[in-house]
């Protein structure tokens, strides 16, 4: 373990709420939540060298961790839009909601992460790529690839 | 969905994480509705590190990363990738002026990149020790080592060649592609070092260069040496989007 036991207790108390309030907020399963964040900082302490950005390990890594709940079929919740990003058009944010949900199981892996950052969590571009480590231009690329597949659906109609 | 003027809950968490950008903090001084935002989140965030359960929480994940007794590890790249060693650093530093740039080389001039990017100096490859920040080796087999790069402010990709001539990539971890350096220039993740010569390769782009082909490139060069590889035999053409190149050597050190 790279980490020692008073470094670990340091970062889980500094980090631990921010990584518990993300997997609870995605979740929305408190048991999960709980064992979500052991998990990633069981993980993180397991790493050879610690980050130097540990919001940024932890938003990455509860992202993951929870996509692969859900994957699992341990949580039934859908994917959903924030209320706070639903705007003043609710029938936009809904047809939004309803069509992501009709893609997510298409997506690879970082696509999910990508529609979870952008859509659940309304974050930039700029933001999603620090995240997860890829280039802006990447993320860019993929989401439009999303809409369109999303804009497709949603013309096809039920 | 309209981008949204205020911070997003990922700079609120980062900021009450101690890890701000100087842009996010400019905001907050600025921004009455995302100072309360930061204070809502702040009041949450207490309000979970006081409850019973986080404590449990806590001393559950300390007994769950107490260490197993003592055992002995196989020396390897942390990233899962590759063996290596110092007795002797040696650094060839070439820009990537021609097919093959010019690994034999001095130090050269930065340049300048597209997208507005600027190269800070000369580029640069280098392992340093963590424990002591030294740059020449010998590195002892088990030490902790850290790739750190300079002269280029956006891209890098990072390759080895072994003495077999077998090519890897190195950086980032698990990469198709080259990836973003941090402002300081240091590659996350730290590796280990372990017997087995290697010559590393870091390529400076400011577009993504790919590294599976950048890789196959590298270990086609290196068959042209007739013995162990060295820059001027093992050099690849210049890829797409290269804007500069650096060279550093390890040997293993004997561990005896």
């Amino acid at each position: 373990m790279t980490l020692s036991s008073d470094e670990l207790t340091e970062l889980y108390t500094r980090y631990g709420p921010i990584a518990l309030a993300r997997a609870r907020r995605l979740l929305g399963d408190e048991a999960l939540a709980w064992d979500i964040t052991h998990d990633v900082f069981v993980r993180l302490s397991a790493r050879r060298a610690p980050t130097r950005q540990p919001v940024r390990y932890l938003y990455r890594a509860i992202t993951h961790a929870c996509i692969d709940a859900w994957r699992r079929a341990e949580v039934r919740r859908p994917v959903e839009l924030d209320a706070d990003l639903a705007g003043p058009d609710p029938f936009a944010a809904t047809l939004a909601r309803d069509v992501l949900r009709a893609v997510w199981h298409e997506l690879d892996e970082t696509d999910q992460q990508i529609v979870v950052l952008r859509f659940v969590d309304g974050l930039p571009q700029s933001e999603i790529a620090e995240i997860l480590g890829v280039w802006r231009r990447t993320v860019g690329r993929r989401l439009k690839r999303i809409e369109g597949r999303a804009r497709a659906l949603a013309e096809e109609g039920p | 969905m309209t981008p949204s003027p205020h911070l997003s809950r990922f700079a609120l968490d980062r900021s009450l994480g101690g890890s701000a950008s100087p842009e996010a903090d400019a905001h907050v001084q600025r921004c009455a509705e995302c100072r309360a935002r930061l204070d809502a989140r702040r009041r949450t965030l207490d309000a979970i590190a006081a409850e019973p359960a986080f404590a449990r929480g806590r001393a559950r994940l300390l007994t769950a990363t107490r260490p197993p007794p003592a055992i002995r590890r196989r020396w390897r790249w942390s990233a899962g990738a590759l063996a290596v060693a110092a007795v002797a650093v040696v650094v060839w530093v070439g820009l990537g002026g021609g097919p093959g740039g010019d690994p034999g080389g001095v130090t050269a001039p930065g340049r300048t990149g597209g997208d507005g990017l600027r190269a800070k100096g000369d580029f640069a490859l280098s392992v340093v020790r963590t424990a002591d920040g030294r740059a020449t080796g010998p590195f002892p087999p088990g030490a902790e080592v850290e790739l750190r790069v300079g002269g280029w402010q956006a891209a890098a990709l990072v390759l080895a060649l072994d003495d077999q001539g077998g090519a890897s990539v190195i950086w980032p971890p698990g990469g198709t592609e080259s990836g973003l350096i941090t402002a300081d220039g240091r590659l996350e993740p730290r590796f280990r070092v372990t017997p087995g010569d290697l010559l590393l390769l870091s390529i400076f782009s400011a577009t993504p260069i790919d590294a599976e082909a950048a890789r196959r490139a590298l270990a086609r060069s290196a068959r042209g040496c007739a013995g162990r590889p060295t820059p001027a035999c093992s050099a690849p053409p210049r890829q797409p989007g290269e804007l500069g190149r650096a060279w550093t050597a390890l040997r293993t050190a004997d561990p005896r």
